[in-house]
């Protein structure tokens, strides 16, 4: 029996390990889709101060020390899986000498809890409740070692909860006690039932208590922000409570199916049937669509941060859906490999011209991306903007602070830089980022960040000074100040097509550094589509050549949708889906009176 | 064995406590960081912990009149014990302290640079700053806050956080006289309101009434403490390419309004609610005169106009009878040479401490803007010396003996705001050298990135704990009534 049990541990611990080992070399974790703006992780003692000022620091000072790992891909691994194997230990330990044996259990409640925070896309949320709960199933097994003889079980008890409040926050101390009494009541333990159900009873107002009368007489230190609101807790509370209603369930499900046996027995079969059922439930709801559109914006997202334009745009095409961020980061693909005027119309364009940028509304995650279009652009002014203002979302993120620093340097602007670089340098994986840019800062010449790349990204710069907003004005102040910048222009004439503005499409793209010869798919489009509107069109566009092809193609379209027939716009699809016709004439969202208000949760 | 502990306790000192003998002298002053050399501080001041600006700081002799104290530097930092530092303040009250630093530099040279002092002035400063605590976003917040900050010690704490108001937008803090028994603060979006603490009692108001546009923003509490004069603003912002300016926020409308905290009621007076764009009310320390700015109003739909530039201007009233006189204007834009904003009276009555930039009233981000004196009895005004820089300086406030004055400065990085303190002489008018708030790292301000948002004096801690401010913030909304015109 006891060779069985641990074969199942070994077996558990052998599949989480692999399990993790999956997830980064498959590269899972770039899915998470704020893998790439999770918070640096500090090492110095006032970093740790602020976190254990807060209940449930520790496990949130965890939680970042581990994901950190997830920039380097094998150290999250090997981590979590010391983590896993480390509590185990404890676990085993305890079992051998008290034969308490709660935590292998328990531990196997990471998996199912691990998966379902990943559903939710967010890595950093999903290692802070798995610390958090692996300090508390800790003080649970300490506390079941001390008070093994119920000699100290009170004063363990007590401390016990006290730590799970501090370290791990108000929610675990509930669960906590609630688990305390029902293992006391299946181990037909009268006395602990009482004592437990009364630390309970203490637990549920222990931080009304603690806020109302001991904070007036503690040090400040110690009990601080008693106040703060958990983000977890807001954004997390089903899957938290399920998790948490489910745990002590479960053993009172075991009491009763054994309620004939004494003493009391707990059924592996049924724990980890129960476990398996509802992994079996969470992955089902990782694969809903939602969560599968999620993922896929979430991955795009990533590859165009690591500037993978062409699998972004042969990924976009392919996806099937729409996705704003799909869309957002399409754009920006076609822009930077320079065929934003060829393949466009691949993608619906269903939000027009909002979709060029995303900077409304503002939030967390449009604020990087629309600082890494300006960045992209060569808007370094706005990218730096954006870049603070995610700042406030992602408080000392690592891309954040790499971007806010690099557009500092691009800038000039080295004592800001400094600030930011003494700040990211308290993050050990930074390190060699921090003596890069200093290195470059001090005027070396042989850093990372190439004297090349930066003259050319102040080159595309706009040295004057103007109102950034609204988007169009950067595009076009860029425009003027480098005529070559090709992304501004390709943004500058997608936003007037985009807009239906023919009339400007033709002034931008007759002074832009377009050869009017040899125009792309959908600029010829737009060309002979300006020319069949305008009775005085721009003396221009006589420099302009249209292939025979595109205007036997218009001419078809127009015949067809002159037929004021109700199926005139299927027909259309068939052969024109893909043109900036169609665009003009049915799918422009002014027209189908889409904003971009009700299209934000698409 | 007893001895060996002796033994090696005292070996660990001498280790620590190593004398510099080899070093050479250098024939300037040293850098140190932050900048504490030849300053004029207040006798009740935490201690002035520094580091050197470059190099490692190994030692600091400060000599008195009673001595040498040598200082051995853990880690290059010079942190003073509190209770050595108030003994030694205390003894040298009206006296010099001498600083001599010894730095080794990057190659290993030790230097012993020529001294500098710091004059330990009678004048004790105001014990606690209060401050919100702000991240570098423009239009974005997460975290944020007012605190209070003692000026004698490093303690911190807060008076309300937002995390306790559901993230609520908290800015605009006020006090009477520097008092932290009369205070305002105003929360938007989430929990709106102005929250004031008065007579005890906290009670969160909203000020809007039909008749004026908007609720209370830039206030300035009547010294007959329930007279509180309300800027109201339709405020907007834009953002610049050029990162000397960044952001450039003005109002389509903005006038003054009158608050009384005994009828709770809001009324306007025509003078202070023209077409024009009346605000920043400040009132004189006697409480019978206000002065404001104001502008012209810009034209409809001018987006890209920033030559928006105030003029000071002050009326009479009499709070008794509740009647305004005439407006004078005391000091216009183009005879300041630039928009005038953020009048603040020293509270000997003589002055005017008011900042000047190029244009608009909201100068954090104008590097050019700084703060300059209007001296009331010679009717001239002045750039003083010692509390400017090349950085944006605004925001300021005086303590409540008006011989200190607090600033936001962006100095030396350009984008973080920092308080700064400068020692005042109302009889000459002239400020001694400024110095950064003291904090008990020396590192501090090489990696805070935050702002101290508009840093004033309190003379103690707030008497409400953050829970009644909480409590009063997401409690019962009470509506003012409109007073009459």
């Amino acid at each position: 029996m006891i060779n069985n049990k641990l074969n199942t541990h070994i077996i558990t611990i052998t599949v989480l390990h692999v399990a993790a080992l999956i997830f980064v070399m498959f590269g899972i974790g770039t899915e998470c889709y704020h893998i790439m703006q999770h918070p640096a992780f500090l090492t110095d003692w006032d970093y740790l101060k602020d976190f254990l000022k807060q209940p449930g620091g520790l496990g949130e000072y965890l939680s970042l020390f581990i994901e950190q790992f997830f920039n380097s891909y094998f150290g999250g691994v090997l981590l979590i899986g010391e983590i896993l194997l480390s509590a185990w230990l404890l676990n085993k330990l305890t079992n051998k000498i008290f034969n308490i044996n709660i935590t292998s259990k328990s531990l196997l409640w990471l998996l199912p809890l691990f998966v379902s925070v990943m559903c939710f896309n967010n890595i950093y949320f999903a290692f802070q409740i798995l610390s958090q709960f692996v300090i508390m199933l800790i003080v649970m097994n300490i506390l079941h070692i001390i008070s093994a003889e119920n000699k100290l079980y009170v004063l363990a008890l007590a401390i016990g909860a006290i730590a799970v409040y501090h370290f791990c926050g108000p929610l675990y101390l509930y669960c906590f006690s609630l688990s305390e009494i029902i293992i006391a009541f299946a181990t037909r333990k009268p006395n602990k039932i009482i004592i437990s159900s009364v630390a309970l009873t203490a637990a549920i107002f222990y931080p009304a208590i603690l806020y109302r009368f001991v904070l007036a007489i503690t040090p400040k230190y110690i009990f601080y922000y008693p106040v703060s609101q958990r983000a977890i807790l807001e954004m997390f509370q089903p899957v938290i409570f399920a998790f948490y209603i489910i745990l002590p369930l479960s053993i009172v499900i075991q009491y009763f199916i054994n309620k004939k046996e004494k003493p009391f027995k707990y059924s592996q079969h049924l724990y980890y049937g129960t476990i398996l059922l509802m992994i079996v439930a969470l992955i089902v709801v990782y694969q809903q669509k939602e969560f599968k559109h999620q993922r896929f914006a979430a991955k795009i997202s990533y590859e165009s941060e690591c500037e993978n334009w062409e699998y972004v745009i042969n990924k976009s095409f392919k996806c099937g859906f729409y996705n704003r961020t799909v869309n957002f980061y399409y754009n920006l693909a076609l822009a930077k490999t320079s065929t934003m005027g060829r393949y466009l119309f691949e993608y619906p364009q269903l939000l027009g011209n909002e979709a060029l940028t995303i900077e409304e509304p503002l939030a967390g995650d449009v604020c990087y991306p629309t600082s890494t279009l300006y960045f992209q652009m060569g808007q370094i002014s706005n990218s730096l903007r954006y870049a603070y203002e995610s700042a406030i979302y992602y408080q000392n993120s690592p891309y954040i602070m790499r971007r806010i620093i690099d557009c500092l340097i691009i800038s000039n602007r080295f004592s800001e830089a400094e600030i930011f670089l003494n700040q990211f340098n308290r993050n050990m994986l930074a390190k060699s980022f921090v003596k890069d840019r200093r290195s470059y800062i001090a005027g070396a010449r042989n850093s990372l960040i190439t004297e090349e790349f930066v003259q050319s990204k102040q080159k595309e710069s706009v040295k004057r000074d103007y109102i950034m907003s609204p988007a169009y004005r950067n595009y076009e102040q860029l425009m003027l100040s480098n005529t070559n910048n090709q992304v501004a222009t390709d943004y500058m004439l997608s936003f007037c097509l985009l807009n239906n503005d023919l009339d400007n499409f033709i002034n931008v793209l007759v002074s832009s550094h377009y050869n009017l010869q040899k125009l792309p798919k959908h600029y010829k489009e737009a060309v002979v589509l300006y020319l069949s509107k305008t009775q005085t069109p721009n003396p221009k566009t006589n420099e302009i050549v249209i292939d025979n092809d595109t205007k036997a193609r218009f001419n078809t379209f127009t015949q067809i949708a002159s037929n004021t027939g109700s199926n005139t716009y299927n027909i259309l699809k068939q052969d024109f889906s893909n043109t900036y016709w169609m665009y003009y004439t049915f799918d422009n969202p002014m027209r189908k009176n889409i904003s971009i208000k009700n299209s934000t949760k698409q | 064995m007893k001895n060996i502990f002796w033994i090696i306790i005292l070996l660990i000192i001498s280790g620590c406590a190593k004398e510099i003998s080899n070093y050479t002298n250098a024939s300037t002053k040293p850098a140190i960081f932050p900048d504490y050399t030849d300053i004029v501080i207040p006798v009740n001041i935490a201690p002035l912990n520094f580091k050197a600006a470059d190099g490692t700081l190994e030692m600091v002799e400060i000599s008195t009149k009673q001595g040498v104290i040598k200082e051995f530097c853990n880690n290059g930092k010079l942190i003073l014990d509190i209770s050595e530092w108030k003994n030694l303040l205390k003894n040298n009250i009206g006296d010099t302290l001498k600083f001599t630093v010894y730095i080794t530099d990057s190659l290993g040279v030790c230097r012993k640079y020529l001294p500098f002092f710091q004059f330990v002035s009678p004048d004790s400063i105001d014990t606690y700053v209060a401050y919100r605590n702000i991240e570098t976003g423009y239009v974005s917040w997460s975290k944020m806050g007012l605190y209070q900050r003692s000026t004698q010690t490093f303690d911190c704490e807060p008076i309300i956080e937002n995390s306790a108001i559901d993230k609520a937008c908290i800015n605009c803090h006020s006090f009477c006289k520097q008092s932290p028994d009369k205070m305002l603060f105003h929360s938007r979006k989430i929990n709106p309101g102005t929250t004031i603490l008065w007579n005890g009692k906290l009670q969160k108001y909203n000020t809007k009434t039909d008749s004026i546009i908007s609720g209370g923003v830039y206030s300035s509490w009547n010294p007959n403490g329930y007279i509180i004069a309300m800027s109201v603003n339709k405020i907007g912002q834009r953002f610049h390419n050029d990162l000397n300016k960044r952001i450039y926020v003005s109002d389509s409308e903005s006038d003054v309004v009158i608050m009384n905290m005994n009828t709770e009621t809001v009324s306007t007076c025509k003078a202070l609610t023209t077409e024009n764009l009346e605000n920043f009310p400040a009132w004189s320390p006697d409480g019978g005169t206000l002065y404001y700015i104001s502008a012209p109003k810009r034209a409809e739909g001018d987006e890209t106009d920033t030559s928006l530039r105030y003029s000071l201007f002050s009326i009479k009233y009499n709070a008794k009878t509740d009647v305004w006189s005439n407006v004078d204007t005391l000091l216009t834009d183009s005879a300041a040479g630039g928009s005038i904003t953020y009048p603040k009276p020293s509270p000997c009555g003589r002055y005017i401490a008011y900042t000047m930039g190029e244009r608009g009233y909201f100068m954090p981000f104008n590097q050019e803007s700084d703060i300059w004196l209007l001296d009331l009895k010679n009717d001239t005004i002045y750039r003083p010396e010692g509390i400017n820089s090349n950085s944006s300086e605004s925001n300021h406030n005086w303590s409540h003996n008006g011989k200190w004055l607090v600033t936001g400065s962006k100095y030396p990085d350009r984008l973080f705001t920092k308080p700064y303190f400068a020692h005042f002489n109302p009889e000459t008018g002239t400020f001694a050298k400024r110095f950064v708030l003291p904090q008990e790292d020396p590192d501090f301000y090489e990696r805070y990135t935050a702002n101290f948002n508009n840093t004033d004096f309190i003379t103690g801690k707030v008497p409400t704990s953050e829970i009644e401010i909480r409590d009063a913030v997401r409690g019962e909304l009470k509506s003012v009534k409109a007073g009459e015109k």
